[in-house]
């Protein structure tokens, strides 16, 4: 037994932790929009919902499957086992690569935002601000770094796309109302 | 068939036409590394320029920049998890590991040789399909493309490292999504929720930059510090090993090769389902599936052969009937036209040597940009010791500018942003993101051909068993959902017994 362990072939497996309420947020999210869709396709024609109903459907089965193979019963931990690749239970409040959690919700706002503001700013004039603000404010670098990255960046976006390959960039909609 | 190839080979003897494809090898490799510009959207600024050229030089400099777009747009998925096209996605899930582990070198080597590799095998199988095309595609109805497509999610949704119904899920949910918009066959809208951004449906481009470059941003900007997480080996020593694993796993070439060259010559199929069916079947097959996406090097191999054999396969259906096999051919169908040539089963007595040539010229660029990647791998390596704090904001401005750059769309930058944290979250709860995106690819091409034989066959199922082709189809999707679990079953019982 011992030289089996060691080899790494007949380690057996082991039983998963506990799950906790964590663990069934993702399932949960994805009954929910699925339950969405499923309502929504209702609402259309015959023809139009029979395709998607049937992939609906399916994965109604297929989140019911998930849930239950996160329940830490016998029944459970035999679908876990077998469906879920025995897979330990997501943990979510601990955060991610050693960083918090509050960080990694400001690290998704932030390159949102960056892509919402864009909308309204327009390219151009968005990528040295938000290159200035990330490198300032996220990155801790110094002023001088975030400045020369902000020139460097706008600079190559600006030859390779409106120099090189001819594409007007968006202006965005306030540039577009104040000049047409 | 020698007859036909010698004539076009003469075309390369001509010191312009060699220019003309080094130049469209260099535009191809040099594009293909910007995320979200493919060989659709170079081609076309391409396109007009070629405009007062010779048929043959056109088409020369056309096959140059398509066969070289898709290696460009691999190397940057290998070094810094960004592909520059849909189908390279498939090449980030081991080669991106593999340059965190330091062995950027063994992956570019081996990315080198399996598109050389697969791309021979391509161009061969063209040569030899090209005269009896339109047999091959007359074998494929509807049904046996709605099976196809239906094969393609299987495959993808059951290798998740062993978490098949978290890929399920994913392939479920994705199919779904690929239904919003128009409804090819009510005509009516779907989900769109009163948007008219939605009517033409989700863009892949920016679905695609979003589930990977954005998410990939997010996630470095949370971790920080340089893109390869041993720098100090980020050298390329390991660059002969790389090529020579490509001559070592040589099925793995010849099966992605194949499936390159027939998803290639099926119109609507694309290279995305290439790549991914390619890695799929390469996780399946291996007797240790679970160490994907951790940096195996066939992860490179079967992804990369398999998208350059279908570069040249997907000329089959654009030359013989016409039928665009992807966005970059229905480009290309353009300026066939460009230059009066017009494609079709005549296409071959009227045009055999421009033709010809246009079908080498894809392989040269292949070979040359093989060696071109593997020549420019210094500066190229310099990518992975950036600090990741200079690359996401380098990385979002060029998605966004390209994002919109394909269709002039502002929106497509906050939709690729949506995708991004859909991505984020997705790597986060542990779910594969293969499935969504092949779903997103399959799912009109599963629903087209459903309703399609539906309709031939007023309602009745039985049309997916009539044809021999549909069976063996229906042999593989039934084994590609078996086997998994047989495997997995029989490994756990032989571990249990060992352990007793």
């Amino acid at each position: 037994m011992m030289v089996a362990l060691q080899n790494g072939k007949g380690e057996q497996p082991p039983e998963p932790e506990n799950s906790d309420w964590q663990d069934y947020i993702a399932p949960v999210v994805a009954m929910a929009l699925t339950l969405f869709f499923l309502v929504a396709s209702y609402r259309l024609s015959e023809k139009a919902r029979m395709v998607p109903l049937l992939a609906l459907y399916a994965n109604v089965v297929f989140v019911s499957l998930e849930l239950l193979a996160r329940i830490p019963t016998k029944l459970g931990r035999s679908l876990r086992r077998v469906l879920l690749g025995n897979a330990p239970p997501i943990k979510i409040l601990g955060g991610y690569h050693g960083k918090p959690l509050s960080r990694e919700i400001a690290a998704i706002v932030l390159i949102v935002s960056f892509c919402a503001a864009v909308q309204v700013v327009g390219i151009l004039p968005m990528v040295p601000i938000f290159v200035v603000f990330y490198m300032l404010a996220w990155a801790k670098k110094s002023l001088r770094s975030a400045l020369l990255a902000a020139l460097v960046i706008s600079v190559f976006v600006m030859l390779l796309f409106e120099v090189v390959l001819g594409v007007r960039l968006y202006p965005g909609l306030l540039l577009n109302n104040l000049f047409g | 068939m020698f007859d036909i190839v010698l004539p076009a080979l003469h075309s390369f003897a001509s010191f312009e036409n060699v220019g003309f494809l080094v130049l469209g090898t260099v535009i191809g490799l040099v594009f293909g590394t910007i995320p979200g510009l493919g060989g659709a959207t170079t081609l076309a600024l391409v396109m007009p320029m070629t405009y007062g050229m010779e048929q043959t030089p056109a088409m020369i400099l056309a096959g140059g920049l398509m066969g070289s777009v898709a290696m460009g747009g691999s190397i940057t998925a290998v070094l810094i998890n960004t592909p520059g096209s849909g189908p390279s996605a498939a090449t980030c899930l081991d080669g991106y590991p593999l340059t965190q582990q330091g062995k950027a070198g063994m992956a570019i080597g081996a990315l080198a040789s399996s598109t050389a590799m697969g791309s021979v095998i391509g161009v061969f199988s063209v040569l030899l399909v090209l005269p009896v095309a339109r047999q091959l595609v007359m074998m494929f109805g509807p049904p046996e493309f709605f099976l196809l497509a239906l094969l393609g999610l299987t495959a993808i949704s059951i290798s998740s490292g062993g978490k098949l119904l978290c890929g399920l899920v994913v392939g479920a949910g994705g199919l779904v999504l690929s239904f919003i918009g128009e409804d090819a066959v009510s005509g009516g809208q779907r989900y769109t929720f009163g948007s008219d951004y939605l009517w033409d449906g989700l863009p892949l481009v920016p679905t695609l930059l979003g589930l990977f470059a954005i998410s990939e941003m997010i996630d470095l900007s949370l971790k920080g510090g340089a893109v390869a997480k041993k720098t100090e080996t980020t050298e390329f020593a390991g660059l002969w090993e790389g090529i020579r694993a490509s001559f070592k796993h040589w099925p793995v070439v010849l099966r992605g090769s194949i499936i390159g060259t027939l998803e290639g010559s099926i119109p609507g199929v694309g290279g995305t389902a290439a790549s991914f069916l390619a890695y799929s079947l390469t996780v399946q097959a291996d007797k240790h599936p679970e160490t994907f996406g951790k940096g195996r090097i066939e992860g490179v191999i079967a992804p990369e052969a398999a998208i350059n054999a279908k570069e040249a396969a997907c000329l089959i259906p654009t030359l013989t009937f016409g039928i665009p096999a992807g966005l970059e051919m229905a480009v290309f169908l353009g300026m066939l036209i460009l230059h009066g040539i017009e494609p079709g089963p005549m296409l071959l007595i009227h045009h055999s040597e421009t033709i010809y040539a246009l079908v080498l010229a894809l392989c040269f660029s292949c070979l040359i940009g093989a060696v071109l990647g593997c020549v420019c791998i210094k500066p190229l390596s310099l990518i992975t010791k950036i600090d990741v704090h200079v690359l996401v904001p380098l990385i979002l401005a060029i998605s966004a500018a390209g994002t919109f750059s394909i269709r002039g769309e502002p929106l497509d930058i906050l939709l690729a942003g949506v995708f991004g944290v859909v991505g984020y979250l997705l790597r986060r709860f542990e779910y594969p993101r293969l499935p969504l995106v092949l779903a997103l690819v399959l799912g009109p091409v599963a629903e087209r051909s459903y309703h399609q034989s539906m309709m031939i066959s007023d309602g009745s199922w039985s049309v997916f068993v009539q044809h021999n082709t549909s069976l063996v189809l229906i042999s593989l999707i039934v084994l590609a959902v078996v086997l998994p679990v047989w495997r997995s079953q029989s490994r756990r019982r032989k571990a249990a017994a060992e352990f007793a």
